[in-house]
């Protein structure tokens, strides 16, 4: 009796391990290896099928630029944004136009065999001419920070990159896990991201800016508006009483008139809490969003070190 | 006596488009003169430099005696008065405030309104029949009232002269008859000089003492309606045949037109 | 004498001609007035703020200093303030423009006044650098300043300026000047587009107490300027001829109405950008409430404009979960019903 039970915990188990790895390669694709000819869904749905590694792709938005520029297949790109500024060699390639108005005849004139392009931003219509052209195009838009490693790992795969993305992403999530705070009752200050100053613009819930501050252990208190970029009043501004205040400068230095900072009433103002960063890397979805994460949570982490210390217990998180 | 307002020589006209030439007409206090003349003979033309609105090319115009240019607005305006088509109606503005704006000449943009000004106003109503529709919009009433109203207005305005340009235009007959016995007051009780520029043939000759007849842009006859309302000169200036005769109910000049097509 | 005069036309009032107005009318600026101010306490007491009574009473009268004095002080009560000044203005531009044109369509914004100023504050807001915004208020002044003057010049022939053509240039040039804003959205650096829409959407944020100082004196001398020309706005009713005939000089009054009345508007898109609505509305149902006398038009269209803006700025304010909703877009969305319903009673009760 025993032994048949063991022959067939064996054969079940024997049986059943590959079906679930099996099982799972069918729901995941495998990034092991390259494999043209390839079929892929992107993130409309679309199933975009490559007989060979592409070699000249054209690329319709800065943040998937540097996803390529990452992965090593800079090589291949033949088009981009004008946009397209980071890393400094992206600048040099020729340009095809911006993210919301692509100049079509320039890419075909660039004879691609892949267009990569996004759903936020990039016009629908002109994506779906360039496919009716027999152009691949191929529509990623990460919609939060694990996205963004996906869309590395996908996009490695679709290039003949595979093993360079997923080594990429892999080093992205560890900067990312290390980059956020110990869990436990570490402090949650009241943070505010604004992306204007003149008049007050704060981005709320569904935005990267709102992630990164959760991640980084913050708390938005512009989530409880409705809309991601909900307008503040001054006195909004006022009421909610942030403690840090992170300012994505747009363009070049956006800093809050006199008359708003002379608040005193608001701790970010008093304690001179307030960092400016780089706009471009707070809202484009690709591998710099990591760095973003990494200032936000040094800036917070520098904010709970100036904090008097406090007995462990109670725990004030809430404000 | 001098002429409350004349024309002497007045010619006008757009680059070498004569639209009048050579016109003389005398306007004396007392006596309404009614200016008859075919479309386009120049009416309005001759209207609006009489007001001081157009300058002459040629000739010149006087009122008492003094050309237009020489007077101050208001002053003007409180020697001539101009009724013309149908007041506004985009705006709601009551009778008696469109009559009241007449007595600007005399307030000016800061004065109050005068207790005088009041009683022209209401006078002015009453001479026209209209003070039982004093709160009402103009929009609201008939065009009959509505020019009512406009010559209400000009003899609020008080002034010795006043100039009509085809006011019954789109009256019916009741309405012109009423507007003529008006007129006709005004210059007998306040002795003003009236020019009403005019279609109506057979009614100017009623009520008119003297008719200037424009043709062409200028003057074909001037003079009394039998001296004037021929059948030649109506022909010449209309181009329609018509019968003159006088009319044995009224005693005056009854023009009627001959059957057929005009020539 | 037959007839006579109601009251309320004879009342101390330096009244114009006999107006015959409506029975009401003599109640009508003390509740006018009343609603103004009840619509700046309104504002002062609505903000996501907590501001007692007692708080509020100390702030005023005892000069206190806390949080909820400043922000009652120098947030909410200039903001009040900037939104009755620029209610007013707008109503009594819009009234004046009105008169000036013989047209009840006309609004503070027709003739060139909001395609310059947004052209002028564009250039601050999308080409400069965000340390130049307080050359905003004047680029967007001097911009309605410039394109004003220019419908009037291109307008202007030698039989003078009639409305048709006062019309048809402000239409061509705001034409113009709206394929340049375009132009500027499209070259401008994306990310300072918002703060520029928000700007052309009507914004009284930027009421500060400097703001308000600086705005009353244009103001002030705009409205009272219109109120001395109600005589002539009366007669342009009349039209141009007839208005020369009854004594006007017509083409003074023009041009000081057109003047006076793009100052007022050009000031105050300056400040508060384009608030759209209140000009074209307001002087309608301030009609509906006195008549056609501008003499009690106008000051009744300043005082009913001050407070239906800032009551819709107080409801943007108020019931927004999305933040703060652009003014303009209160101002039409709230005020389209009322004064469909004030317009639609005075026209029932022929």
């Amino acid at each position: 009796m025993g032994r048949v039970r063991i022959a067939v915990a064996r054969l079940v188990l024997g049986g059943f391990l590959p079906v679930l790895l099996l099982a799972s390669a069918i729901d995941r694709p495998v990034f092991a290896a390259d494999r043209f000819p390839l079929a892929l869904k992107d993130d409309r749905g679309v199933t975009v099928r490559l007989a060979a590694p592409p070699r000249r792709v054209v690329s319709l938005a800065p943040s998937l630029t540097e996803i390529v520029f990452l992965i090593g297949r800079d090589g291949s790109l033949v088009g981009v944004t004008r946009f397209c500024n980071v890393p400094a060699a992206a600048s040099g390639l020729p340009k095809i136009g911006g993210v919301i108005d692509p100049d079509i005849e320039r890419i075909v004139a660039l004879s691609p065999d892949l267009v990569l392009c996004t759903t936020d931003g990039n016009p629908r219509d002109k994506v779906r001419a360039l496919e009716e052209m027999g152009i691949p195009c191929f529509a990623a838009a990460p919609q939060d920070l694990g996205a963004v490693f996906t869309a590395i790992e996908r996009l490695g795969f679709l290039l003949g990159a595979a093993d360079r993305g997923r080594a990429e992403a892999e080093a992205l999530r560890l900067r990312a896990r290390l980059a956020r705070p110990p869990s436990g009752d570490a402090e949650k200050p009241a943070v505010l991201f604004v992306v204007s100053t003149e008049p007050i613009i704060a981005a709320g819930e569904g935005t990267f800016m709102d992630e990164l501050v959760r991640l980084a252990g913050g708390r938005n208190v512009a989530a409880r508006f409705s809309g991601r970029y909900p307008r503040l009043s001054v006195e909004g501004l006022v009421a909610a009483r942030p403690d840090v205040i992170f300012v994505a400068g747009m363009s070049g230095v956006e800093r809050f008139p006199s008359d708003v900072t002379r608040w005193k009433e608001v701790p970010a103002f008093r304690d001179g809490a307030v960092v400016t960063l780089d706009g471009d890397l707070v809202t484009r979805p690709g591998p710099r969003l990591v760095t973003a994460l990494e200032r936000v949570s040094a800036a917070l982490a520098e904010w709970r070190a100036s904090r008097p210390k406090v007995p462990a217990a109670g725990g004030r998180g809430e404000r | 006596m001098t002429p409350a307002l004349s024309a002497r020589g007045v010619g006008f006209g757009y680059g070498d488009r004569d639209i009048l030439r050579g016109v003389t007409v005398d306007l004396s206090p007392g006596e309404v003169t009614i200016l008859l003349g075919p479309n386009g003979a120049g009416k309005s033309t001759l209207i609006r430099i009489l007001s001081g609105i157009l300058p002459p090319r040629e000739g010149e115009v006087l009122l008492c005696g003094r050309p237009p240019g020489e007077f101050r607005r208001r002053e003007m305006a409180r020697l001539l008065s101009v009724v013309g088509q149908d007041p506004p109606v985009d705006f709601p503005m009551t009778v008696a405030a469109y009559v009241g704006l007449g007595r600007f000449p005399h307030q000016g943009f800061f004065g109050g309104t005068s207790s005088e000004d009041r009683e022209e106003v209401e006078r002015a109503m009453e001479r026209t029949e209209l003070t039982g529709l004093r709160d009402r919009a103009l929009a609201e009433i008939s065009a009959g009232e509505r020019q009512r109203a406009a010559v209400a207005r000009a003899i609020a305005q008080g002034a010795r002269v006043m100039l009509l340009d085809e006011p019954t235009a789109f009256l019916d007959i009741r309405h012109r008859v009423a507007f003529y016995e008006i007129v006709t007051q005004l210059k007998e009780t306040s002795g003003i000089a009236a020019l009403v520029a005019s279609h109506d043939l057979s009614l100017c000759a009623e009520y008119g003492e003297r008719i200037v007849l424009l043709s062409g842009g200028t003057v074909a006859a001037q003079g009394r309606p039998e001296e004037v309302l021929t059948p030649a000169n109506v022909q010449a200036a209309y181009g329609v045949a018509v019968a003159c005769d006088r009319n044995p109910a009224t005693g005056s000049i009854r023009v009627t037109p001959l059957r057929g097509m005009p020539g | 004498m037959a007839g006579e005069p109601t009251e309320s036309a004879r009342g101390g009032r330096a009244g114009g001609a006999v107006t015959g107005g409506r029975k009401r009318s003599g109640a009508v600026f003390p509740v006018l007035a009343a609603a103004l101010l009840g619509a700046l306490a309104l504002s002062a007491a609505t903000g996501p703020v907590p501001i007692s009574f007692r708080a509020a009473f100390d702030a005023i009268f005892r000069g206190t200093d806390d949080t909820a004095a400043r922000v009652l002080l120098s947030l909410r009560l200039p903001r009040a303030l900037l939104g009755a000044l620029v209610g007013g203005a707008l109503a009594s531009s819009g009234v004046a423009f009105q008169a000036l044109l013989r047209n009840p369509l006309a609004d503070p914004y027709i003739l060139g006044v909001s395609g310059g100023a947004a052209v002028g504050a564009l250039t601050v807001a999308l080409f400069l650098s965000a340390d130049a915004s307080p050359l905003l208020p004047l680029c967007a002044f001097a911009g309605a300043a410039l394109s004003a003057m220019g419908v009037f010049l291109l307008a202007r022939r030698r039989s003078g300026v009639s409305p048709e053509r006062l019309i048809l240039m402000g239409v061509v040039v705001g034409a113009f000047l709206n394929a340049v804003i375009m132009l500027m959205v499209t070259l401008a650096p994306p990310g300072k587009i918002p703060g520029a829409l928000y700007w052309l959407m009507g914004d009284l944020g930027l009421g500060t107490p400097r703001r308000v100082a600086v705005l009353f004196p244009y103001v002030a001398l705009g409205t009272v300027l219109l109120y001395l020309l109600s005589r002539g706005l009366d007669l342009l009713l009349l039209g141009d001829h007839a208005a020369f005939q009854a004594g006007l000089s017509v083409e003074r009054v023009k041009t000081a109405t057109y003047l006076t009345a793009s100052l007022l508007a050009g000031s105050v898109v300056a400040v508060s950008g384009l608030i759209g609505f209140v000009g074209l509305i307001v002087p309608h149902g301030a009609r509906v409430l006195v008549g056609s006398g501008h003499r009690r038009l106008l000051p009744a269209a300043f005082l009913l404009g001050g407070a239906f803006l800032v009551l819709s700025d107080t409801l943007a304010r108020a019931a927004s979960p999305a933040g703060e909703l652009p003014v303009g877009a209160v101002t039409a969305l709230a005020g389209a019903p009322f004064f469909l319903y004030l317009l639609r009673r005075n026209g029932r009760r022929a």
